[in-house]
């Protein structure tokens, strides 16, 4: 631990010395031309953070231009899939595996019941259901009950343990879970009628390990809401299926994942050491060589924060567990050929994580500061202005290939506009407190029992 | 002013204000964190520590039981 501490601090010192060390050199130039030496210096830190901010833009859009040709081709490829797909195994009645869905849950009694009864509408013939209530200081284990208590034709378990967080709840569902397959999802998850047997295609090739689900927003309810809407359908429709074009998607979602469960004890279940088990668990598996599908089609509706700092709440967890992760498995990072597409997913996860929020929040301060030291507003509004163009393209591109409400596009603007300025405040602050090695708690957010 | 203008103006003040607008929020996060942990419900099955004893390692006695065994031996004590 004190050997880790030092280790950051050696780094975070060795930044500054070289940085010091540009600026002593900066300063022996400055010092054998004309001006005065603070303008000197200013205009060389502005330029330096000019190249920055270009080389970021560019990043950036070769981000989104990869996202894009290979969310198309994942997508192009499902569609000629299904033209010449050979007789699959898992389509028959008979043939069809057991899943067991496990279904974790504290505190969740405003949607429990909702949650276990939509399960019970799924179209699968073969499914058990076991709610794992994590020690609950409300009434869910109750109500859990009375919906088990009534007559249906699923088997449905309700467990009830101590407190120990939503790993071990998973865990423990996976212990006593009896398919072949699991589907683990959040207490507050509605899915789609077709999920399992959509799902279960996946895992006709041997080399698929798990298959992550669609995550769509429920409660798009005010402008915080909708605009979590346009980012799911983002993140899910450009990123996620780009991943899984190349077999790699990098975060299985809490509300939606479906594993081999013999793949789950192969890697040891869920860890409790981070604050997003579901990236950790991911990246188990993609270390393992096991290939991740993405099923567009098994949607799960969730309902997302709908005040202010509800989402910061969320956001700030997500910040930190994916740093979490990314550093429990942060071997990969330097070892390309050993760990090959890992690698780069890892590189890809930190300039989400990190670089991406420090870079639009710097740009920000430097593009305001120079509009009004210099009067440059202008400069502000065009780098806002391409951002903003990227978010709208991307947006279009995502509403069209999901079928989602062309109304999200408009949402575009608002996000870059506020939202995220917000939001990517937020990470900083998350990024810096993880690297302090701040303590932080799980974040349960309050349920408005929307499903 | 021209149109580019009047637009940089209005981003440039909601850049400002929402920058600021994130720290606040931020604090407020934090500081309602703090201030408030988790309500807990009152369970009689919780241990001082706030941890549930299995109710089934707890031995059953039956109210009946124990009321007949007090009246077997009041007399005997008085």
């Amino acid at each position: 631990m004190a050997l880790k501490t030092f280790s950051r601090y050696f780094w975070a010192a060795a930044a500054l010395v070289a940085v010091v060390t540009i600026l002593g050199f900066s300063y022996s130039a400055v010092r054998k031309t004309q001006g005065s030496f603070s303008v000197l210096l200013e205009n060389f830190v502005l330029s330096a953070v000019s190249f920055y901010l270009l080389a970021f833009l560019v990043i950036l859009i070769l981000r989104y231009a990869i996202l894009v040709m290979y969310s198309f081709m994942d997508h192009m490829e499902t569609l000629m899939k299904k033209r010449s797909a050979p007789p699959p195994k898992y389509r028959e009645e008979t043939t069809l595996p057991m899943v067991s869905l496990v279904v974790p849950a504290y505190n969740e009694g405003v949607v429990i019941q909702a949650a276990i009864r939509s399960l019970l509408q799924l179209d699968y013939p073969n499914f058990e259901i076991i709610v794992i209530d994590d020690g609950s200081t409300d009434d869910t284990y109750e109500k859990a009950l009375e919906v088990a208590r009534e007559p249906h034709d699923i088997p449905i378990r309700i467990v009830t343990k101590r407190n120990a967080g939503k790993a071990e709840a998973l865990n423990t569902g996976m212990a006593l879970a009896l398919g072949e397959f699991i589907l683990n999802m959040d207490g507050d998850t509605k899915l789609s009628g077709n999920t399992l047997r959509v799902c279960i295609r996946h895992f006709e090739d041997p080399r698929v390990g798990a298959v992550a689900g669609n995550v769509k927003v429920i409660n798009r309810e005010n402008i915080w809401s909708r605009i979590q809407a346009l980012e799911y359908v983002e993140g899910l429709a450009m990123a996620r299926k780009a991943q899984s074009f190349m077999r790699s998607v990098n975060i299985i979602p809490g509300p939606l994942g479906m594993f081999r469960k013999s793949v789950l004890q192969q890697v040891g279940g869920y860890d409790h050491d981070t604050f997003a088990e579901d990236c950790d668990l991911t990246l188990k598996l993609l270390m393992r060589g096991w290939h991740i599908a993405y099923e567009p089609n098994a949607i799960a509706w969730v309902e997302t924060p709908s005040r202010l700092l509800d989402l910061l709440k969320q956001r700030y967890r997500w910040t930190r567990g994916i740093l979490q992760a990314t550093s429990k498995h942060s071997h990969a990072l330097w070892q390309p050929r050993k760990a090959g597409i890992n690698c780069y997913i890892l590189w890809y996860m930190l300039f989400e994580g990190i670089m991406w929020p420090f870079s639009t929040l710097i740009g920000n301060i430097f593009f305001v500061y120079v509009g009004i030291t210099y009067g440059l507003v202008t400069l502000l509004f065009f780098w806002w202005m391409q951002l903003t163009i990227l978010d709208v393209i991307a947006a279009a591109y995502c509403v069209v290939i999901e079928e989602e409400d062309p109304s999200l596009i408009l949402y575009a603007v608002a996000f870059r506009l506020f939202y995220i300025n917000i939001i990517d405040i937020s990470k900083v602050f998350a990024t810096i407190e993880e690297w302090r090695g701040h303590t932080m708690t799980w974040g349960k957010l309050e349920r408005e029992g929307k499903l | 002013m021209d149109l580019v203008s009047i637009l940089a103006t209005v981003i440039l003040v909601t850049t400002i204000g929402t920058m600021i607008i994130g720290v606040g929020a931020y604090m407020a996060f934090k500081l309602r964190d703090k201030r408030k942990p988790n309500k807990k419900r009152s369970d009689d099955t919780l241990d001082a520590a706030g941890l549930r004893d299995a109710i089934f390692l707890t031995p059953y006695v039956h109210e009946g039981s124990v009321r007949s065994e007090a009246e077997s031996i009041a007399p005997t004590a008085g």
